[in-house]
């Protein structure tokens, strides 16, 4: 059975999750069509360990300047594109959690509400 | 004394100067009744009086040099001067339009989806009328410079034909735009994108309708015998001013029309 953990690897690539952009690539491991869920299970307790130990969002060399809008914005995208993906997929969407914990961290509440609403309303400008 | 001593022209009074000055008065409130209080008396005023002294001083300009002789290759050297820095002028006049173009597409807001077209915005295929009004402007250009040609080498009728022909692919590029502008899904009022788009390509188009106007008031003197084979500015003038509008699409069509679309 191939692992899902990679299903979402071709939608997001996060420097920000650090390991997490080892997450979504394949990785060379044991051969066979399931050599993905040694791994897998690896990088599942890698993620809630970081999530676990989550502070505040750290720096991502993406977005080195002041302004941080860009990094917000990303981060509100990869979480609801990595939920979309997931559900999809039908697979377990907990690594989302750490794009949920970085916009939440440095986004504004009333651009996450307006966002949200926007989402509702089916005119959210950007590409989930 | 009855004869200068120099070779510059030393322009009779003119009330020209003053009368232009409050023609750009009445037209600049004019603007701004029409934009805030949606009356346009003001500035049709304006307009009408600007009209009016653009057509009587360069009338006048054209008495001085053709009829009296006034323009000695010091003056005229004084005008090709003008005429540069005018250009120059209006060559940063555009660059600002372009900044502004620029700093909103090269890193579009969330506002707009995070992309440039912004979401829900349909650009114009630029492989569709906009490259048919390349090709006419750079026809223009090539068949102005026929015109000049031909005054310079005295050959009267195919200047006429070249101006003419000059003239005529100018207003068809006006006449496709018109039509662009009616068929185009966005409007000004649609984000960033319509405003930078249609006020860059507006001023354009309007200064594509001062060229062609420029150019026709050269085709009416050059059938009437105004310009000789070594002495013809306003014509050179008019050329300068017609090449500029068509560098300025050439911009205009690779920033906003092909790069903007992708």
């Amino acid at each position: 059975m191939v692992c899902l953990c990679t299903a979402s690897g071709a939608v997001i690539s996060g420097g920000a999750l650090g390991g997490a952009s080892r997450w979504f690539r394949r990785e060379s491991g044991s051969g066979g069509e399931s050599h993905f869920d040694g791994n897998c299970d690896a990088m599942a307790e890698d993620i809630r360990t970081k999530l676990e130990h989550y502070k505040t969002a750290p720096f991502d060399s993406r977005f080195p300047n002041q302004n941080q809008t860009r990094n917000c914005w990303q981060n509100y995208l990869d979480f609801h594109r990595c939920e979309k993906a997931m559900a999809a997929k039908g697979a377990d969407a907990t690594p989302c959690q750490w794009y949920y914990r970085v916009y939440k961290s440095i986004c504004p509440m009333s651009w996450v509400t307006t966002w949200d609403e926007y989402r509702e309303e089916g005119t959210f400008p950007g590409k989930i | 004394m009855a004869h200068q001593a120099h070779s510059y022209h030393m322009v009779d009074p003119s009330p020209w100067p003053i009368f232009g000055a409050a023609a750009a008065l009445l037209t600049t409130s004019g603007l701004i009744m029409w934009f805030h209080y949606n009356t346009s008396t003001l500035l049709m005023a304006g307009l009408l009086s600007m009209l009016l002294v653009m057509l009587q001083w360069w009338r006048d300009v054209i008495r001085e040099s053709t009829f009296q002789g006034h323009h000695t290759p010091t003056v005229q050297k004084g005008l090709r001067y003008g005429m540069i820095l005018f250009i120059t002028s209006e060559v940063f006049f555009f660059l600002g339009f372009f900044w502004a173009f620029f700093h909103s597409s090269l890193a579009p807001t969330p506002e707009l989806g995070g992309q440039w077209p912004p979401t829900g915005i349909n650009p114009l295929n630029p492989l569709d009328v906009p490259l048919l009004n390349t090709a006419i402007l750079l026809a223009s250009g090539v068949t102005v410079t026929w015109a000049h040609h031909s005054i310079t080498e005295g050959n009267r009728k195919q200047a006429i034909h070249a101006l003419t022909l000059t003239i005529a692919l100018g207003l068809y590029f006006t006449a496709l735009q018109a039509m662009e502008y009616h068929e185009t899904s966005f409007s000004i009022a649609d984000s960033i994108y319509g405003s930078t788009f249609f006020v860059a390509t507006g001023f354009h188009g309007l200064h594509v309708i001062i060229g062609s106007s420029f150019l026709t008031v050269c085709l009416l003197r050059l059938i009437k015998f105004h310009f000789t084979s070594n002495h013809h500015f306003g014509f050179e003038a008019a050329a300068w001013y017609w090449h500029f509008v068509d560098i300025v699409w050439l911009f205009l069509y690779m920033s906003m029309y092909w790069w903007g679309s992708c």
